[in-house]
């Protein structure tokens, strides 16, 4: 099944590369929230390949077009103009302008359709063959909102299709329109959206430096309007010469004297007065607001309440929490461990019957069951812990925590913007430091990236819950609470740190929308979540699978390549006693806890799965009674704590490096993260030897 | 008057979007024209950013960069044909000097 797919795979790209002129990119872009994602999946069946927008930004996503042979679409970071004001704007541009795809689909949220549209405008400057999809056709109809769309694609000299993502309608119609742009290559028609001064100045750009446009490869009225706007980048790619640059500045000084403003305000007045003007023409509505956008206002009554506010969002995180870790996911957990250990012994019988060598009897057993089979039995939680998160993000909530938390986490010196990707940081670190590129400076992503990590990742469940059922098993709540209550508070002491030392720098502006509260679509929430349940299986069966072999390898030979009878004497035992001394002053300075910190590095569950390996327990009770003769209470709490803090794994690293421009970020990141978790774990030992 | 010193529920057109840089263009991007007709929808529970609602959605800006955007609080209901969420019909626009 799998070969048969990645051969497919493999013959299309060939045919991707024989016949080039048939095979169709479409780009998705749009205004963040405006159901871009929900198209990419309906149109996708949400499966995802690398292509070849992929290596530029990985936070395009991109995939092959259901029941179109070569045909691929990219989902491009939602944006809400194509100056360069975010990471996630300047990507979408340098997709747009340097990846050319062959048409753009720009999804239009028609509830939002002045905001929406300001995008659209600038789009069409770009000679790329373009239809526009409006979403949310359902919401208006609804509403009895009357869109004269023949009007409006007239006006805009683009193919409108009305689409509802969500419901998935039009989305056959869409596809159809966009392969046809894409093969007759229908440009938008140049639409006077200007007059008067801004007209004369651009025109008078344009002859200007028409040459140098084509010199550079850009648009020449992308270049125009953008000149006018006085973008920084776009000026620097043309390498203009400074009698250009002198004619152009006089121009530019000129419209600004006639229209006693400047050429910022210029530009932007001039796109929302024709879009007004348009909105006008094609729109009826019978009320002001929509039904959900009223539903919206009563909600955020409640959600943003001058009092309630803070205690809810509190409440709904203690909920999921409460979810993840006890009612639903313990019970998927427990019946998943039933499982597993049934399938455990099932397997050891038939080994013992068929009279399998005792190496390959314990590596099979002893090895690869206990390792990758007490890694698996988490899977419930993190897929439970995903499927809330998922719901968070899609629902519209995430903007209004950052609305009601940015005061508070500007005091530690950060922007209420970070509080999202840091509570993604609880699902995993990776999607987390990547959500950092919506933040508008590099000061607050920089340090959200170093602080991301502490957020407790659904990888260190395992974890936690391997100590918490071998020494505190009646106080499931509190030591759980506790580790996390723990990881914020050392990441808000370390931002305060940063804020009078590294970081210093003025407040950064925070200007966010907030969208109107929509019912998550299951389908992509369902995605999301399999999404990650799929990297945990697949990590569970590679990284975690190798170490545990790597592993018990180590520890079942010695140096001389003898199968040893006690651990002890083993090669691994020789690499984790250097580690050893490091640990002692910690309170678990035994070599076997050393080992499985090392082997952490590689991804976190692989923690567990070396205890599993190390302590030889082939089930949960059996590693809960080995853990004890190892650790006691104390430093079984301390051993969590320095996990909890310790140097993320080396997908988080990975990542951290790439956002961060350079290894030299992420290895002081990597200090700095080792050095925090080693102190604070030597307080809370040192502390709690005294109460103890 | 600038947008800070509002109080919630007031609506308010924008006269001049000042200060500087990638805010301002910012600001601009998302609809903040002078002639633009904005209402304030309410304050944080801790005092800070504010809500503001224009062009039918909704905004929420930090009062330091609110302090940035002139107003006039002049009388318009006659001019809005929208009760809760007032933007600027065409006819109203005022930027050309």
């Amino acid at each position: 099944m799998d070969k048969s797919t990645k051969k497919k795979e493999n013959r299309r790209k060939h045919r991707h590369h024989d016949k080039k002129s048939e095979a169709v990119s479409i780009a998705i872009i749009g205004n963040p929230n405006c159901g871009a994602t929900t198209l990419f999946n309906r149109m996708t069946g949400g499966i995802k390949q690398k292509g070849r927008f992929f290596e530029c930004c990985h936070t395009a996503k991109e995939g092959p077009v259901r029941a179109h042979k070569n045909t691929t679409v990219v989902e491009l970071p939602g944006t809400y103009s194509l100056s360069a004001y975010t990471l996630n704007d300047i990507t979408a541009r340098d997709i747009l302008i340097n990846g050319k795809p062959d048409v753009i689909v720009n999804i239009v949220d028609a509830t939002g359709f002045e905001r929406s549209l300001y995008l659209t405008l600038q789009l069409m400057e770009l000679d790329i063959p373009m239809v526009v999809a409006l979403n949310m056709m359902d919401e208006i109809r609804n509403n009895d909102i009357d869109f004269d769309l023949q009007k409006l694609e007239k006006e805009l000299t683009v193919p409108v299709i009305p689409i509802s993502a969500s419901k998935n309608r039009g989305i056959h119609d869409l596809i159809h329109y966009a392969i046809e742009a894409a093969k007759y290559k229908t440009v938008p028609k140049k639409i006077d959206f200007c007059s008067g001064h801004v007209h004369t100045a651009i025109h008078s750009i344009a002859h200007l430096i028409k040459d140098d446009a084509d010199k550079a490869g850009l648009p020449l009225r992308f270049c125009c309007t953008k000149i006018v706007e006085g973008d920084e980048p776009v000026l620097k790619q043309l390498s203009l010469k400074d009698p250009e640059l002198e004619i152009i500045d006089h121009i530019v000084s000129d419209m600004e004297h006639h229209l006693n403003t400047d050429r910022e305000a210029a530009m932007a007045d001039m796109r929302y007065a024709f879009i007004q003007d348009l909105a006008s023409k094609v729109i009826t509505r019978p009320a002001s607001t929509t039904r959900e956008q009223d539903r919206s206002l009563l909600i955020d009554k409640i959600l943003t309440h001058r009092i309630f506010a803070i205690p809810i969002f509190f409440g709904i995180m203690l909920l999921i929490f409460y979810f993840t870790f006890d009612s639903i996911g313990q019970w998927l957990s427990d019946w998943l461990g039933m499982g597993i250990d049934k399938t455990v012994s099932l397997i050891d019988s038939g080994l013992s019957a068929s009279g399998a060598a005792p190496a390959l009897h314990s590596l099979i057993i002893n090895g690869v069951c206990a390792g990758v089979g007490s890694v698996l039995s988490f899977l419930p939680r993190i897929a439970v812990l995903f499927f809330f998160l998922s719901i968070l993000e899609d629902s519209g909530y995430m903007p209004r925590v950052a609305f009601v938390m940015d005061k508070l986490l500007r005091k530690v010196g950060l922007s209420g913007q970070s509080i999202v990707p840091m509570l993604i940081g609880f699902g995993c670190s990776v999607p987390a430091i990547m959500a950092t590129r919506s933040l508008p400076s590099k000061r607050d992503r920089h340090l959200t990236i170093a602080l991301i990590p502490f957020m407790s990742c659904s990888a260190k469940l395992p974890l936690y819950a391997m100590f918490i059922s071998a020494f505190f098993e009646n106080n499931r709540v509190i030591i759980m609470a506790a580790i996390y209550l723990l990881g914020i508070i050392v990441s808000v002491v370390c931002a305060l740190i940063f804020k009078h030392t590294l970081y210093k720098g003025d407040p950064v502006p925070f200007v966010l929308v907030l969208p109107p509260y929509r019912l998550p679509a299951m389908k992509s929430v369902w995605l999301r979540m399999w999404e990650n349940i799929k990297e945990f299986i697949k990590k569970a069966f590679t990284i975690v699978f190798i170490a545990t072999i790597v592993i018990w390898f180590l520890q079942s030979f010695d140096a001389g390549m003898n199968m040893v009878s006690d651990p002890d004497d083993s090669i691994l035992a020789a690499i984790g006693k250097v580690a050893v001394p490091l640990f002692e002053p910690l309170g678990f300075g035994d070599w076997r806890a050393s080992t499985a910190l090392i082997t952490g590095l590689s991804a976190k569950e692989a923690v567990v799965s070396t205890m599993a390996v190390l302590t030889g327990a082939t089930d949960v009770a059996a590693l809960s009674a080995m853990l004890i003769e190892i650790f006691t209470p104390l430093t079984a709490f301390v051993f969590m704590v320095f996990c909890l803090l310790y140097m993320p794994c080396v997908a988080t690293l990975a990542t951290i490096k790439k956002e961060m421009n350079g290894w030299w970020h992420a290895i002081l990141v990597v200090l700095f993260q080792t050095t925090v978790a080693w102190i604070v774990a030597f307080i809370v030992y040192s502390v709690g030897g005294i109460f103890i | 008057m600038t947008l800070d010193r509002l109080k919630p529920g007031t609506r308010a057109r924008i006269t001049a979007v000042k200060g500087k840089g990638a805010l301002r263009r910012r600001l601009l991007d998302l609809g903040l024209t002078p002639g633009t007709m904005v209402m304030i929808r309410k304050v944080a529970p801790l005092g800070d950013p504010i809500e503001i609602c224009l062009r039918g959605f909704e905004l929420s800006v930090r009062k330091a960069e609110a302090s940035e955007i002139e107003v006039t609080t002049e009388d318009c209901s006659g001019n809005i044909n929208c009760s809760i969420c007032p933007y600027s019909k065409p006819e109203d626009k005022t930027s050309n000097g």
